[in-house]
């Protein structure tokens, strides 16, 4: 197929490029509260400059819970956590933001954005860097520039965040985050619910921000973009991650077997 | 025919600011008809209770010095609200600062130097956060709901008043009554007329919170958690120590209205104390729009119905329990009213 030969292609690019670790999970334990919530065994993953890495999965198996733990939604041990050099497991998510990690949550309204908020307040919500006093014209600017860069359509100048669609709403999200040019970028289902338009523009650019030398780290459930998009990529199930491996040694049925909890017999065969 | 509410796709603006004209023009029409029902003219009697009192210089002071507790409990009030945090025992916390304020004259009625005054204001404020600190501990550590437990707070800090007051606070030569000493000197508030200085101080709180809400990290942090937790957690912001953060404010500026209140009005603790601002207040934040600002204007129409109520009394022969019914016919349509911002109501006929 033409576009299998294609994304061969970058993934040969990305070898030469893929620099130091970026982000570094070691040992993650988290033991879920509530009901529905499943528990972390043991997560280990690396994720160098310059690649990005996708967790693949069903949903409900911890990728809610391990994307808190990496935000600092949740704190965890200061060890199980290292954003560029620096263990940061205990921080909360504003000191992970200031070492350079950007993060993007499942949710667009309610996690990611408040709904009754104009996109310029939304901006505040995760770049306001703890200064006693929001700098609003400084969110303006950042806002309209999201706004341009990645094509948020609207109907009014600073809307609410509400009042857009699903993909502008998500394109924005994500481009809030990519604009503070970060290190580290951690997304949950980057392109969940969006229109096919708007999962382009994003999954592009997911791809240059790895490429420019930052770590990526996606988790999703569409598996077509993970092979779009991935260099290397992770099962997650029942709260367990597989090793990452290169995207070319795997098929869609390895994958599927990891997904289905095959994963879990190998990996502990291994330890 | 049917009425359909339609949502909106964002908050409406304009409704925003409509929506409490029209609760208290629903208001006004409602009161029209209760007056009606008594045998007063309905015009007359709105003019007895909501113009009158407008018309000479005494009753509009009464309005401020009435107006004064209503705009900080209000305004602290609103805080609370936005965030999603509901402090339903502003009075139980205005008795306390009371209190706490008195107890500096009862201890120390020889103190009357200027100094005394910066100590009572100080311990009222105190005393209230206190008393609030209760409750957001309660929710915080167990998950206890704030309504119930400060709201029954009230209560206790009622009887808690009464029993000091009838006891050991009690003025040894005041002839059993139910009174403490009467304040002296800087013990009570420099007044204009009937204004004290709480009305100043009132003034100053809801700018200094109004600017908070609006332009500090602190505003946004209350703004986001009460609109959406979730996002709030993202944005790295403690629900825990936002609930301790407003009960400790809204708690301070009851306990100081309490202060003032005594310090500037009664210039003496005495037993019951129950003026209600505290539960009024609840309405002045809802019809300021939670917007300290806002709670300003709403206070001082507030402040009008307890005046129009002994107003109504007097003239009208009416039990100035109206001023009630009008507080909360009008809490009432100001929160049916708010539907109008996220709603658009549209009339369907029945087509043929």
């Amino acid at each position: 197929m033409m576009v299998g030969s294609d994304i061969a292609s970058i993934h040969a690019e990305k070898n030469k490029t893929a620099g130091p670790v970026r982000l570094s999970i070691h040992g993650l334990n988290l033991s879920g509260d509530g009901a529905f919530a499943v528990s972390l065994k043991n997560i280990n993953l690396d994720v160098q400059g310059g690649e990005l890495v996708a967790i693949a999965g069903v949903a409900g198996n911890g990728q809610s819970e391990f994307f808190d733990a990496v935000s600092g939604e949740h704190i965890s041990k200061q060890d199980s956590i290292v954003i560029d050099g620096v263990a940061c497991g205990s921080e909360d998510v504003t000191k992970r933001r200031k070492r350079g990690a950007a993060f993007v949550p499942e949710e667009r309204l309610g996690h990611g954005a408040v709904p009754s908020f104009k996109l310029s307040e939304n901006v505040v919500l995760t770049r306001h860097e703890e200064a006693p006093v929001i700098d609003r014209p400084r969110a303006f600017v950042i806002a309209e520039k999201v706004i341009k860069v990645f094509d948020v359509r609207k109907g009014k100048p600073d809307p609410e965040a509400r009042s857009l669609s699903g993909g502008n709403l998500q394109k924005f999200v994500v481009g809030r985050e990519l604009d503070r040019d970060p290190k580290v970028l951690v997304v949950n289902q980057p392109t969940w619910g969006v229109d096919a338009g708007a999962a382009a523009t994003i999954r592009q650019a997911l791809i240059d921000l790895a490429r420019s030398g930052a770590a990526v780290l996606v988790i999703s459930q569409d598996l077509d973009e993970i092979f779009e998009i991935a260099d290397r990529i992770a099962v997650i199930s029942r709260g367990q991650l597989s090793p990452a491996v290169p995207a070319q040694e795997l098929s869609l049925e390895k994958i599927g077997l990891l997904m289905a909890g095959s994963g879990e017999v190998s990996h502990a065969a291994h330890t | 025919m049917r009425l359909i509410l339609e949502k909106r796709a964002e908050r409406s603006w304009k409704m925003a600011l409509l929506s409490p004209v029209i609760a208290i023009a629903l208001t006004l029409v409602f009161g029209a008809i209760v007056f009606a029902l008594r045998g007063v003219e309905p015009l007359h009697g709105l003019y007895v209770f909501f113009v009158e009192p407008l018309t000479d210089d005494w009753a509009r002071e009464k309005l401020i010095v009435k107006a004064t507790p209503l705009v900080l409990i209000g305004s602290g009030l609103a805080l609370c609200y936005t965030a999603n945090i509901w402090n339903i025992g502003a009075e139980g916390q205005f008795v306390i600062g009371a209190l706490a304020a008195g107890a500096v004259p009862v201890l120390f009625s020889g103190w009357q130097t200027p100094e005394v005054m910066f100590v009572m204001l100080t311990l009222g404020a105190i005393g209230g956060a206190l008393w609030a600190f209760i409750p957001a501990a309660l929710r915080v550590r167990y998950r206890a709901n704030e309504i119930l437990t400060s709201l029954m707070l009230v209560y206790v800090a009622r009887l808690l008043f009464d029993w000091l007051v009838r006891g050991a606070m009690r003025d040894p030569l005041g002839l059993n009554f139910p009174k403490t000493v009467k304040f002296m000197g800087w013990q009570r508030l420099p007044t204009w007329g009937d204004i004290h200085l709480g009305a100043l101080i009132a003034l100053i709180a809801a700018l200094g919170l109004a600017f908070m809400m609006s332009r500090m990290l602190k505003g946004f942090e209350l703004r986001t958690l009460g609109a959406a937790p979730r996002a709030g957690r993202f944005a790295g912001f403690s629900a825990d120590k936002a609930v301790y953060f407003c009960f400790a404010v809204s708690g301070a500026l009851a306990g100081l209205a309490g202060a003032c209140d005594v310090m500037g009005v009664g210039k003496q603790l005495q037993t019951p104390y129950e003026p209600n601002y505290g539960f009024v207040a609840i309405i002045v934040a809802f019809l300021g729009r939670l917007n300290p600002v806002g709670v300003i204007f709403a206070a001082l129409l507030l402040a009008l119905t307890f005046i129009g109520g002994e107003a109504a009394q007097v003239s009208l022969g009416i039990p100035d329990k109206i001023a009630k019914v009008f507080q909360g016919i009008l809490l009432f349509f100001i929160l049916a009213c708010d539907t109008l911002i996220l709603y658009r109501i549209r009339f369907e006929g029945s087509r043929a």
